[in-house]
């Protein structure tokens, strides 16, 4: 029953899933085989344009490609990619089943909403753990590929803290999939919220000093790191125990929710 | 030594009721379905037929009253997966998983029920010879309600409940359903089916339950209807004192003119013998069809 279950959300999830391979492949690979060229032309501005009011960052990514792949893909672009992923691999539910017309069905097998719920939960776990995996791979080769010595251990630790700090998204979507009713309403909804955190949230992703109303919403910055991590003890434990947390209540608040929903 | 033989209901439910924040979808329901029996669950749309069905299969909560299927408390939900798993549901909407083909549909539907009876599944795909490998996203609406009965009656359930199971479909179509439920219940299946087609519950059904607006209006028997449901009507020169026809078995009096027309569901001859003892000039005993009757009940409500 357990594997019929995880087969079903894997043939409803699959396309977002290849979806996601596809997008962290093209992100990753962009940012690793693009270095060269994208380093060359900094280059070029810097001498072509001096009176240029360059950020604080601008010089270290050229000349530390750790902090470049730091400051471009696991605290920039490629993670609000991640978060968009996190969402898409977390919507779906009863609800969105109900939009659908296959609610009654799905409600008509003996298997508890709980149980329902903690499936897909696990199965998306998996699949953005496994994108996870995919961005770390196609890093590592592409800086191969690319001559450029990169500490496999730096790309191990800021995708651990994408991977948690993304939990607490895909958590969201989940939870939200059994509050909002419509197929696409609740994806809206995060989207929405998302880029409103993002927005907000930005200037402290860019290095201000985080104001105590921002501490709740720092997931950015929590997924993002610090920016050199060298030794067990600047690893953000506090951040992933905070992460994991945060998903595990949202998780609780879904199942709750499914378990007291009329269809 | 005395034998008492205690009967046996599938479904039980005590004044039942459902309400959507202001709505009270069912009102107060207590009915049974008898073990064995086809039974039809009448009413219009939005008399709270699905309302119902939904809160028998564990979908949605009673507000208030409560209800048993199988034995096993439906508003409790380890006791409604137990029911879940000796009931097979067909619902109005027969939408079934894009994504999977019908093969996939099979297969995932038969992991949850040990009992799967691989004999029906064989003779169900024969008989609608229906495209395994083809999507069910793909499949016309009459495949893909062959489909949905494939997984309802191969489940091997004691109980099949359907949610207006012919909505929707052609009439061969209609037809080929209404057999696979009279030759569920010949195998011992308890069959309680929604519809508001009165002619197709008059085919199939032993039984019939009416709703309407969430009340239970009507439960008799078909045999009851053909040996017990009459009309007595009556020509007055002056109308009776309502009282008079207060008897047991009036279900309804109208009154047009000097005509007045009962409709009795049994003691037809107490109450025309009555009638004419009321200075009736003349007073006919006729027979009634389901549809009389459901639609009789029906303005009664209204009325």
């Amino acid at each position: 029953m357990t594997r019929a279950l995880v087969h079903k959300t894997w043939l409803e999830t699959r396309t977002r899933f290849v979806v996601g391979v596809i997008v962290t492949l093209a992100v990753c690979g962009f940012f690793t085989l693009a270095h060269s060229w994208i380093e060359s032309n900094w280059q070029r501005d810097l001498i072509e344009h001096p009176e240029y009011d360059n950020p604080a960052w601008f010089l270290r990514v050229m000349r530390d490609y750790p902090f470049y792949l730091y400051h471009f893909v696991y605290a920039d672009f490629f993670q609000k990619i991640w978060v968009f992923l996190a969402v898409l691999l977390g919507i779906g539910g009863l609800q969105r089943e109900a939009a659908h017309g296959t609610a009654a069905f799905t409600l008509s097998l003996p298997v508890s909403r709980a149980k329902l719920f903690i499936t897909r939960a696990l199965v998306a776990v998996t699949e953005l753990f496994a994108l996870a995996a995919i961005a770390l791979l196609a890093i590592a080769i592409g800086s191969a590929i690319m001559r450029l010595p990169y500490p496999i251990d730096h790309g191990i630790s800021h995708l651990a803290t994408l991977f948690t700090g993304g939990l607490i998204f895909l958590a969201a979507a989940l939870c939200l999939g059994e509050f909002v009713e419509g197929e696409n309403t609740p994806v809206v909804i995060a989207l929405g919220a998302i880029g409103l955190l993002y927005f907000v949230m930005q200037p402290y992703v860019d290095g201000a000093p985080l104001d105590w109303f921002a501490v709740p919403f720092a997931v950015p910055k929590l997924m993002a790191g610090p920016a050199d991590i060298t030794r067990a003890a600047d690893i953000p434990w506090l951040g992933f125990i905070a992460s994991l947390g945060a998903a595990g209540l949202l998780a609780v608040l879904g199942i709750r929710r499914t378990q007291r929903s009329d269809y | 030594m005395e034998i008492s033989v205690k009967q046996s209901y599938p479904i039980e439910t005590d004044a039942l009721t459902k309400y959507y924040g202001d709505f009270e979808a069912v009102r107060g329901l207590t009915m049974r379905v008898p073990k064995g029996s086809i039974t039809g669950f009448l009413g219009q749309n939005g008399a709270g037929k699905s309302s119902t069905i939904r809160m028998l299969l564990g979908m949605s909560r009673p507000t208030r009253g409560n209800g048993r299927v199988l034995d096993f408390d439906i508003a409790d939900e380890k006791q409604s997966i137990e029911i879940r798993k000796r009931v097979a549901y067909v619902g109005e909407d027969k939408r079934l998983y894009d994504y999977m083909t019908v093969r996939q549909m099979i297969d995932f539907t038969k992991a949850f029920y040990p009992g799967w009876r691989d004999d029906v599944e064989k003779k169900l795909l024969e008989e609608f010879r229906l495209p395994l490998d083809r999507p069910t996203k793909k499949l016309s609406k009459g495949m893909r309600t062959q489909t949905a009965l494939l997984l309802a009656f191969a489940r091997g359930a004691e109980l099949l409940i359907l949610d207006e199971p012919t909505e929707g479909l052609d009439p061969v179509m209609a037809e080929k359903l209404l057999e696979l439920v009279v030759g569920a219940a010949a195998d011992g299946a308890t069959v309680f089916f929604s519809s508001h087609q009165i002619a197709e519950v008059e085919q199939i059904a032993d039984r019939i339950l009416l709703i309407d607006r969430g009340q239970l209006i009507l439960d008799t028997t078909l045999e009851s209807i053909s040996a017990d449901f009459r009309r007595v009507r009556g020509v007055y020169d002056v109308a009776p004192r309502p009282a008079a026809l207060a008897i047991d078995g009036v279900q309804r009096v109208a009154v047009d003119g000097r005509i007045v027309s009962v409709m009795v569901s049994h003691n037809s001859v107490t109450i025309a013998e009555r009638m004419k003892a009321e200075s009736a000039s003349a007073v006919e005993v006729l027979p009634m069809t389901l549809k009389e009757i459901v639609l009789e009940s029906l303005k009664r409500e209204d009325a």
